[in-house]
Parts: C-alpha cells; sequence; structure tokens
C-alpha cells in the first residue's frame, strides 16, 4: 500500500494463469485512448477477478501485490492483472473509481473487494473463494 | 510525538466506543498495523469496516506521513475472544 514513485514499465494488461485469454501473453486494451476512468471501468469488468497491482504475475515490485497473487493464484480460477506503475492516469483513476487509496486492489464481477488486508483475511475465513465462485455477496 | 502515538489519538478521539492498538511494524514509526475493535463494525462488511477506519487516516495517509497501514477490525466480542486466546490464564 506504499507510494513508490512511478517507474517505467511497458504497457501491459496481463492474463494469468496461461490457460486463459491471451495465453499468459500481455492483451492490449480495445480503447486505450478513452478517458482513464472508462478505462478503469472497462478493465475491472473484463475478467471474473481482476487485480490492480504494482507489477506484474511475473514480477510483482511489492510485497503487497506479491502476497494477493499468490492467494488469487491458489484459487485457481483464471483472472487479469495491470500494472498501476506502467501508466500514471490508470493509477489516478484507480483510486478515484474503487474510492480506495492504495495498492493492490481487487475486483470479482466489476465490484471492488479491498486491498491486500481484506483480501488475505477474506482469503483466511474462506469467503474469499465463496465469493469468487458466486455463491455469496459483499 | 511518535505517529504511532498519533495515530493511537487520533482514532481513539474519532472512534470514542473503539479500543485501539497501533504498532510499529518495522521500527521506521511508518508502517503501521492497526486494530480497531468497535461495535460500530457489528454488521458491516469488511470492505466498510476498512473504509471507516481510513477515512480518518486519510489525511496522515494523503501526507506520505504514514505509508503503510496493515488494519484489522474486529468487534468488541471478538476482540475479548481474541485476548483469552492470547493470553489463556
Amino acid at each position: 500500500m506504499n507510494d513508490e514513485s512511478p517507474r517505467a514499465h511497458p504497457f501491459r494488461i496481463a492474463s494469468h494463469p496461461a490457460a486463459v485469454t491471451g495465453n499468459g501473453r500481455p492483451v492490449g486494451e480495445l480503447e486505450p485512448d478513452a478517458p482513464p476512468l472508462e478505462r478503469v471501468k472497462r478493465m475491472v469488468g473484463s475478467a471474473g477477478v481482476f487485480l490492480f497491482i504494482k507489477g506484474t504475475p511475473e514480477e510483482p515490485l511489492c510485497g503487497f501485490s506479491a502476497n494477493v497473487l499468490r492467494i488469487i493464484d491458489s484459487l485457481g480460477v483464471p483472472y487479469k492483472t495491470f500494472d498501476v506503475l506502467s501508466d500514471e492516469s490508470i493509477r489516478v483513476a484507480g483510486k478515484e473509481y474503487a474510492d480506495w487509496p492504495t495498492f493492490p486492489q481487487v475486483y470479482v464481477r466489476g465490484e471492488f473487494i479491498g486491498g491486500n488486508d481484506i483480501v488475505s483475511e477474506l482469503a483466511a475465513e474462506g469467503g474469499l473463494r465463496l465469493l469468487v465462485e458466486g455463491h455469496e455477496h459483499g | 510525538m511518535s505517529r504511532v502515538q498519533n495515530v493511537q489519538e487520533l482514532l481513539a478521539a474519532r472512534m470514542p466506543d473503539a479500543i485501539v492498538e497501533v504498532r510499529d511494524m518495522t521500527g521506521t514509526d511508518d508502517h503501521l498495523a492497526v486494530l480497531v475493535a468497535s461495535d460500530i463494525f457489528i454488521g458491516k462488511p469488511l470492505l466498510d469496516q476498512h473504509r471507516l477506519v481510513m477515512s480518518h487516516l486519510q489525511q496522515q495517509l494523503d501526507a506520505a506521513e504514514v505509508h503503510a497501514v496493515r488494519l484489522k477490525t474486529v468487534t468488541l466480542d471478538s476482540y475479548h475472544e481474541r485476548q483469552l486466546k492470547e493470553d489463556p490464564r
């Protein structure tokens, strides 16, 4: 949740694990020129589970991002991520869209679930799997 | 005043019924572990509980006085249960 200075990263929206859309390769946005909030809205709705993280699934650049990736990986569901360090406008819009001050941010079916602490706690209680599988809300 | 004390007093003032415990995770006084126990959390989703506490810390986070907060919210009942588990005497 700490905010290091932005770092240069190639734009990417990665799909992981490799079996889902794009076979694990970066997948381009349909309209990267849309306003940032609109891009955020489309991204978070583009996968059942979507993560705004610092870095990539292969190379997370923040301990909290690494932790949520580990948790989501353990669920064995497809998900997509976007590296907020690669695009300052998305980093700003992501905070506004979720009304949440920090990254990582986890979305399930387009709905903001929480950051590292909340996702860790939900995972430990077993509630995260139910939420992701659609058996429970909020 | 250290940020640990600052956050402790701020949360205690904003949430008078709450038990607030703030711990310095790294020894650098800017990565804080915050436990808040209050019955105001009863029936609220976890996200709303965290939003409530974080709203009180927004200024410190915006000013980057505090870099990271590890937050745990519990009701007073579960707080007392936790205490019993940690100290079974």
